[in-house]
């Protein structure tokens, strides 16, 4: 009973979610509307974690497994696809070295202001 | 094989929970970041369809109703931002203006080399969100028509990339205060750096689960409007 209340709250955000995403012309998907609608229900205490906690859990902890199939269908990519395949390898690397530097420096500048201004 | 299978629904999620419950076997006994359960079992599963000789769409027909769990999993990524909503609230600026920054020179790096390199629109659209969680990057990917499988492979490579450098990188960078190391790590490198900045500190490992939430409807914003440019 407990377990299949949990679960049509999470559901009822998918739903208002895909509601979202229907109507409104951004292209941004459902469950981001549903993740971030849920998330101002638990800030405005319109849902309580508690109420949702187990189901929650369960769904967080198997997530990986839902994106074994995604990287199993790199099967399926054509061959003009694969022959760039270094170019992209190579943007996917060097950018997740910039991403780090400059989140990481940007943060770092910040933070050392504040402190010193303290 | 592949018509004896498409008559069943269920071989396929047996198979991939079967792939992932052995990967984490292994990552639980040799604790390396290349271990990542989701690296591991998408190998096993790679090999189990060609040794079987069963064709991709024949395992997508089987699996897809678990991956109909997917939705609800994205949406219960707000518990753990909602968790960390005091660090959040106590270091707003530092957290938005970095993972801000950090996006935005990600996506101008991508569109330029895309650029030079000549790729086609749905390779671009696939590495935008390539340095945000999966159950975002995959939204993402496929609300601009990219290729989604390319968006998983990279996010996993990510990821992986991101572990195994971010202590060298940060120590290199002289990035020394726990929150930037925190939002360095989940900025560029998600879950799996996650649990890299867990190894490194507590208050690393919250900052760096709540960046993972923030870069994501940051990311979300920002890739539809570049990708308008393309």
């Amino acid at each position: 009973m407990n377990c299949l209340f949990q679960f049509l709250i999470i559901c009822l955000y998918c739903f208002l979610g895909d509601l979202l995403h229907l109507l409104l012309p951004f292209p941004i998907p459902g469950s981001i509307y549903g993740m971030i609608l849920l998330l101002l229900s638990l800030i405005l205490g319109l849902v309580r974690l508690e109420k949702i906690n187990t189901i929650a859990g369960f769904l967080s902890k198997i997530m990986p497994v839902f994106f074994v199939m995604p990287c199993v269908s790199i099967l399926t990519i054509d061959l003009s696809t694969l022959t760039l395949l270094p170019h992209i390898l190579f943007i996917t690397l060097t950018s997740t070295v910039l991403v780090m530097g400059t989140t990481g420096i940007v943060a770092e500048k910040i933070i050392r202001r504040k402190n010193n201004e303290k | 094989m592949n018509l004896l299978l498409s008559g069943s629904n269920y071989w396929g999620v047996v198979a991939t929970l079967f792939s992932y419950w052995i990967a984490l076997k292994i990552s639980q006994k040799w604790k390396h970041t290349l271990c990542n359960p989701l690296l591991i079992s998408s190998c096993i599963m790679i090999f189990l369809l060609f040794f079987f000789k069963v064709d991709y769409r024949t395992y997508e027909s089987s699996n897809k109703y678990l991956n109909y769990l997917l939705t609800p999993a994205t949406v219960c990524l707000a518990i753990p931002m909602y968790n960390q909503l005091t660090i959040l609230k106590k270091h707003l600026a530092a957290i938005f203006i970095s993972i801000l920054s950090g996006c935005l020179t990600c996506s101008c790096y991508i569109f330029i080399l895309c650029k030079l390199f000549r790729l086609p629109e749905t390779l671009f659209a696939a590495l935008i969100p390539k340095s945000v969680t999966t159950a975002i990057a995959l939204g993402i990917s496929a609300e601009l028509n990219g290729n989604t499988s390319i968006t998983a492979v990279m996010v996993v490579i990510t990821g992986l990339f991101g572990a195994i450098i971010a202590q060298g990188l940060l120590k290199f960078l002289r990035i020394f205060n726990p929150i930037a190391q925190g939002l360095a790590i989940g900025n560029s490198s998600h879950v799996v750096g996650t649990s890299k900045a867990l190894e490194m500190g507590e208050l690393q490992g919250a900052i760096s689960s709540l960046s993972i939430a923030v870069a994501g409807i940051l990311t979300v914003v920002l890739s539809p409007c570049i990708m308008r440019l393309y």
